[in-house]
């Protein structure tokens, strides 16, 4: 536990640092000592659940990726590839649509529609799963296999109903659906219900790592040294899944922090999910608010999705530690 | 032969026990007894079913019919954390996505005696002198993916070294190792048996079955012939369950079989 110490005690650092910087600095520019406090309650009032909302996603997501790549042992696996992401992005533009048509806000409907499209997409992949989940497969890849070509494949049947929104929807509504895709932080209602969520996952997980672990190594293997397999992987894929689900609620699709983060402090801090999994979401919740501080400030007064911010830094940081990681 | 009091109750119990790969019947009513103190050696052709054997026995494999007793308790009574404590299996593969350092690698043995969080000293300790036993211990700080697959092979070893069950199961621990690493692992699982532990491995290697085993469990494909390693291993018995010839040759370590395909029809391999 004690080696662990400094590296928490950074990322905890940096996590208050992007917060902070996220809070003082905006569309409009840095705060200044000089300012009303009129101006500074207005601002804080619109900067503070932002930057929290930001910080939850990215943590959410991060930590939904870690878990994701020990269920499927696979180190590129992320939160979306089991088709979660896709589900409640169909229900979230399908909600839309439909709010629409009866004449409803359709601010109101995102969220639910998305909440209500992961819920389908889990109860989905379980029910296509449960059958590999329930036993250890004979050889030691079948059973994350299985799982993993499910979810590519319910992914792949989301997108077309994703495109299948998009094509009939009304020139007017393009644009907000689009956006909402790319990934943006604007809503912060759902922050009240992450938080929790989150919390919770992050307890679950750390006080199982050390089984984790375990699992990362295969199934057979754990079950050899003591771990209750079958209950675990259960356990772990509802973690992940809620962990993505409500993140994707808040804010869309956001893309790569969910790879990125945990593939790159792995590559920093090793395989311990001890250590990995709480990294991951001080990491995850740090590089999402700076990514939502870049987007919010480059490009000033106008705000560029932060999902475009993740991809662009994202993509060529991935790159970069995959190459210079040993083949 | 039913309710025999014995002064010890064997590690390993198996009553009409079968065992089914798919719709094949690999085994059947098979009634088997291993002790402590007893180094048994699984025989036999490739596929007959020795993998499949000791998966039932470790539990990860559900038996087609009859039960396995551990300590004289059946295997379905326990969790998997009270079963890790009394029985090990070392894998065939072990196959590994993560990079992790050999030294954790071999702590994971030490799971099920604490929470997995505390006394690192004393884990770390018993995995230095465990990975000092399969000889390899310059290598704790290595990346386990960067070992070759016998040093891989003896990294499982130390594993279920720390791991110390009543039963240790091995399928196939020469598999990867060369000539020398053969008899050092052999001569290993000797020691572990005459600790006090019961050992079964699976083996393809007749000679050496014959040089350390104290025991041999010889499937012909129907059956199961089991006892001492003199009483099994004569060539006829060979013969019917590999379908080649075996000779007795006279050398230092005492005799040695030559399998020869001879007039036996030849094996398609």
């Amino acid at each position: 536990m004690r080696r662990y110490l400094p590296v928490l005690c950074a990322l905890l650092l940096l996590s208050l640092l992007a917060l902070a910087a996220a809070v003082l600095c905006g569309s409009t520019g840095c705060l200044r000592p000089s300012a009303s406090a009129d101006q500074v309650a207005m601002l804080l009032s619109l900067r503070v659940p932002r930057a929290l909302t930001a910080f939850a996603v990215g943590g959410a997501l991060a930590l939904s990726g870690a878990l994701m790549q020990v269920l499927l042992r696979n180190p590129l696996a992320d939160p979306y590839v089991l088709g979660l992401s896709g589900g409640s992005a169909a229900g979230a533009l399908l909600a839309m649509l439909a709010a629409l048509r009866l004449g409803w806000p359709v601010q109101a409907v995102t969220a639910p529609g998305a909440l209500l499209g992961a819920g389908l997409a889990m109860l989905l992949l379980f029910g296509l799963v449960r059958p590999s989940l329930r036993h250890l497969a004979v050889s030691p890849l079948l059973s994350s296999q299985r799982l993993l070509l499910t979810g590519v494949m319910l992914a792949a049947g989301f997108g077309a109903l994703i495109s299948l929104a998009l094509s009939i929807a009304p020139d007017a509504q393009l644009r907000g659906m689009v956006f909402w895709l790319i990934g943006d932080l604007d809503d912060a209602r759902l922050l009240l219900l992450m938080a929790p969520v989150l919390l919770l996952a992050l307890l679950w997980s750390w006080r199982h790592a050390p089984s984790l672990n375990l699992l990362a190594r295969g199934d057979a293997f754990a079950q050899l040294l003591g771990v209750p397999v079958m209950r675990l992987r259960v356990m772990l894929l509802c973690v992940a899944a809620a962990c993505t689900a409500g993140a994707v609620a808040m804010a869309g699709t956001i893309g790569f922090v969910g790879l990125v983060v945990p593939h790159g402090l792995r590559l920093l801090v090793g395989n311990d999910q001890r250590l990995l999994l709480p990294a991951c979401v001080l990491g995850g919740g740090a590089m999402l608010t700076l990514a939502d501080l870049l987007a919010r400030t480059v490009a000033a007064p106008v705000q560029l999705p932060v999902g475009v911010i993740t991809a662009l830094v994202g993509v060529p940081m991935f790159l970069w530690l995959l190459a210079r990681s040993r083949p | 032969m039913t309710n025999m009091t014995h002064s010890s109750v064997p590690v390993l119990q198996t009553r009409q026990l079968a065992v089914c790969a798919g719709e094949r019947v690999l085994l059947q009513a098979l009634d088997w007894q291993v002790r402590a103190g007893e180094f048994w050696c699984v025989l036999g052709r490739n596929g007959v079913g020795k993998s499949s054997l000791l998966h039932v026995l470790a539990g990860l494999q559900a038996a087609h019919g009859g039960e396995v007793l551990l300590q004289g308790r059946a295997l379905s009574s326990f969790s998997p954390s009270q079963l890790a404590l009394q029985r090990g299996l070392l894998l065939q593969h072990q196959q590994d996505a993560f990079s992790l350092p050999v030294l954790d690698a071999v702590m994971a043995g030490r799971f099920a005696h604490g929470d997995g969080w505390g006394g690192p000293e004393k884990d770390s300790a018993l995995a230095l002198s465990a990975l000092e036993q399969v000889g390899l211990s310059g290598l704790a700080g290595q990346d386990l993916l960067r070992l070759s697959g016998g040093e891989r092979q003896r990294v499982a070893l130390a594993t279920l070294l720390v791991q110390a069950p009543a039963l240790c199961l091995l399928d196939e621990p020469t598999s990867h190792q060369d000539i020398a690493a053969q008899l050092q692992v052999m001569q290993l699982l000797q020691e572990w048996a005459q600790e006090g532990r019961a050992v079964v491995a699976s083996c393809h290697d007749i000679n050496l079955a014959r040089r350390f085993a104290s025991h041999i469990l010889l499937l012909d494909g129907s059956t199961a012939h089991g006892g001492t390693a003199e009483a099994i291993l004569q060539p006829a018995a060979l013969e019917a369950a590999y379908g080649c010839r075996f000779f007795p040759v006279a050398s230092p370590d005492g005799v040695v079989f030559v399998a020869s395909q001879g007039e036996q029809e030849k094996r398609k391999v």
